[in-house]
């Protein structure tokens, strides 16, 4: 306990006043008239308060009945109860202050109250060893406090995620449903367009097949031309050979017709020399120059005919020529055909035998869709079902994350160091 | 213009010449084949007679002797030297008033037409003369 | 006149009772050619024969009329053009064209004939004079016979005359 607390001051003065000269003079003028003035005035002085306050020493000397030794004796006795007893009170109010703050602030750091008193000790040591306990527990607590608010946003987190997963698994599979659907109806399609596929191929196989058919004719046929177009081209040939054997005996007549003109010309100078002797003579020169005349204008015509008979039957043989070719190339172009069209029946065969297999396959796999498409909707089902534990678990952790928050806030308020 | 007065004489009497041929361009001449001395190779500088028309490549050259040294005619080809019979020579008709190396025709069976023939000397003279 | 009579019965009143003289109307014979656009007669006398134009020899520095020379008969014929000679053309040899052998006392010529049109007897009183003031053609013409069509025309030659011109103008050079 302080010596500095207030209630040392009150006995300051007395001893102050007994320490001043004019207190000394004054109770020296007193001691000459009372004799017992010296303990009157110390025990005042000690009943007002100054506990320190004792008979001095040189009346205690003086006095041979020792009774200032023993009035001495006595306050100080009570001094020292009176200073126990104060500093009692001052411990006690330092508890009461302690636990005052303990309880109002919930600081349990600051309790460190301690006594000298033995009645009082115990008291406090009780007090000290509670709230050590308390500040254990708190210590504790606030620990379990803090590790159960992380363990709950852990749970938090882990079931928010789970949560999420959960929805986007829900959608994965809905998305899968959905797909699985246009699947099968995508695959009642292809069934559909096998079918369709198998059919055209039938038809195609039946066209093709009389294809093949025409084609042969046309080869024949083209055959036929051919044989026929070297006939044709053996007799434009011989017609080109007696048109040149014509154009020769033409050429003949011509250069007779020439020189029967100029026999008769010189005839005729010959008859008009004889004078009316050779007059019937240039008469038939006359007529048989008109003769030749005559001829060689035929001859003329004929050569202008063989001109365009030459014309003629060179384009006749070029087309020949051509036409020779091009029942060639027609021949070699149906053969490509006959060959083209024995890859297409193969072809279409295949086709036709793919489509029906395709049609087949595409069946089975619309039951195997439909079966996958039922087995979906189950997991679904049940995906829905964990979504909605996930979404409720999540809720409590949520609520356990709050709760743990809030025990750590109220925790808080007390202070264990 | 030609005098048509028939030869008195027989062809037998009259006997035969070497004519040597040669092409100039698309005709064909005759000349004396004595005339010639030789058939060269042509060179740049040959003669050419306008009038006889133009060789086509003149790789041939007819040499012959005159007063004044040798002579060259550029020519196309020779086709050759026959014996001709002095029968089928006609001297050139004065009517036709043809240049004077133009000295007569041969009417030789042999030639598509009548075939000029040339005096090489007199040739070289209507060059001078140009 | 009688209003019955017929063109028939008129001409029957007029016509002769024999064949008239061939005498009363003199005549005379050519030998009648084109060449080029122009037709000519020669009299038949100073013609001979007539030749295809076969292959002519031309002569280096003849007069421009002389085509050149053929052989006929074992003689060397010059051969004339007349279009040239009379400053009229110039003609052509194809495979058609004739020559006739015209001959003038010892003169013996070739001419170029693209057609020969025939001998033909000609009243001497359908020749008509030479153009006056004609061209220099003119003065080897005969005379004229104007035809019924515009080719019916003959320009009838001097034939000794124009050879005699033709020998004169060949030596003057």
């Amino acid at each position: 306990m302080s010596l500095e607390s207030p209630n040392d001051k009150p006995a300051a003065k007395p001893r102050g006043a007994k320490k001043s000269p004019g207190a000394k003079a004054g109770a020296d003028a007193a001691n000459a008239i009372d004799p017992l003035k010296p303990f009157t005035d110390t025990l005042m002085a000690v009943l007002s308060g100054n506990l320190n306050a004792r008979v001095p020493q040189d009346r205690v000397q003086a006095d041979p009945t020792g009774f200032g030794h023993l009035l001495n004796q006595v306050l100080e006795n009570f001094s020292s109860a009176e200073h126990r007893k104060q500093v009692a009170a001052q411990e006690i109010d330092q508890a009461l202050d302690s636990l005052i703050i303990l309880v109002r602030e919930g600081d349990l750091s600051r309790w460190n109250t301690s006594t000298e008193d033995p009645q009082l000790g115990p008291l406090l040591e009780g007090f000290g060893k509670v709230i050590e306990t308390l500040r254990i527990f708190v210590r504790e607590i606030n620990e379990a406090a803090l590790r159960l608010s992380s363990s709950a946003n852990q749970v938090l987190a882990a079931s928010t995620q789970h949560e999420t997963s959960s929805t986007e698994q829900a959608a994965a599979i809905h998305e899968t449903t959905a797909t699985m659907e246009e699947l099968k109806h995508a695959s009642a399609q292809i069934a559909e367009n096998a079918g369709s596929v198998a059919r055209v191929a039938e038809e195609t196989l039946g066209a093709a097949r009389a294809g093949r058919g025409a084609i042969g004719e046309f080869i024949q046929a083209m055959q036929q031309i051919r044989s026929d177009g070297v006939a044709v081209a053996d007799s434009i040939s011989k017609l080109s050979k007696r048109v040149e054997r014509i154009g020769t005996v033409v050429e003949v007549i011509d250069e007779i017709a020439d020189r029967s003109d100029l026999l008769a010309l010189n005839a005729a100078l010959e008859g008009s020399r004889a004078g009316e002797a050779g007059k019937g003579f240039s008469i038939v020169a006359a007529e048989m120059r008109r003769l030749a005349e005559n001829v060689l204008e035929s001859t003329k015509e004929i050569k202008n005919l063989i001109t365009e008979i030459r014309e003629a039957t060179a384009a006749a043989a070029g087309a020949a020529d051509a036409s020779k070719h091009a029942t060639e190339s027609g021949e070699k172009l149906g053969a490509v055909a006959a060959q083209a069209v024995e890859g297409i029946l193969a072809g279409v065969q295949e086709t036709s035998d793919a489509a029906r297999v395709i049609n087949l396959a595409t069946q089975q796999q619309r039951t195997a869709t439909e079966q996958v498409v039922a087995s979906m909707a189950e997991i679904e089902d049940v995906t829905r079902q964990t979504t909605q534990a996930s979404k409720q678990a999540t809720g409590a952790a949520a609520e356990l994350t709050q709760l743990a928050g809030r025990l750590a806030e109220l925790i808080k308020r007390f202070k264990a160091d | 213009m030609s005098n048509g007065v028939l030869d008195e004489r027989s062809a037998e009497e009259l006997g035969a010449v070497d004519i040597l041929f040669f092409q100039i361009g698309d005709s064909e001449y005759g000349t004396d084949a004595s005339q010639v001395l030789r058939i060269d190779r042509a060179l740049p500088d040959d003669l050419t007679v306008r009038d006889l028309g133009l060789p086509h490549r003149g790789l041939r050259a007819l040499v012959f002797d005159t007063p004044e040294g040798e002579g060259h005619l550029k020519v196309d080809a020779v086709n050759g030297v026959r014996s001709v019979a002095l029968a089928v020579l006609r001297r050139m008709p004065a009517a036709a008033a043809a240049a004077p190396y133009a000295v007569g025709i041969c009417l030789d069976e042999a030639s598509r037409r009548p075939v000029l023939l040339i005096d090489l000397a007199e040739t070289l003279k209507t060059q001078g003369r140009h | 006149m009688t209003p019955t009579s017929t063109p028939l019965q008129r001409a029957l009143r007029q016509a002769p009772d024999r064949t008239l003289a061939a005498q009363a109307r003199p005549e005379l014979e050519f030998f009648c050619f084109r060449v080029g656009e122009l037709r000519f007669g020669v009299p038949s006398e100073n013609v001979t024969e007539v030749l295809r134009a076969g292959l002519l020899t031309p002569l280096p520095r003849t007069p421009s009329f002389i085509m050149g020379v053929t052989g006929h008969r074992g003689q060397v014929l010059p051969v004339v053009d007349l279009l040239r000679f009379l400053s009229k053309g110039e003609a052509r040899i194809g495979p058609r064209t004739r020559i006739f052998v015209g001959v003038s006392g010892s003169f013996v010529s070739g001419v170029v004939a693209d057609t020969v049109l025939g001998l033909r007897r000609v009243p001497v009183s359908d020749i008509l004079p030479p153009p006056l003031g004609g061209d220099a053609a003119a003065e080897h013409l005969l005379g004229i016979v104007s035809g019924g069509g515009p080719h019916d025309g003959l320009n009838l030659l001097n034939f000794s005359k124009l050879l005699q011109t033709a020998r004169q103008r060949a030596v003057v050079r």
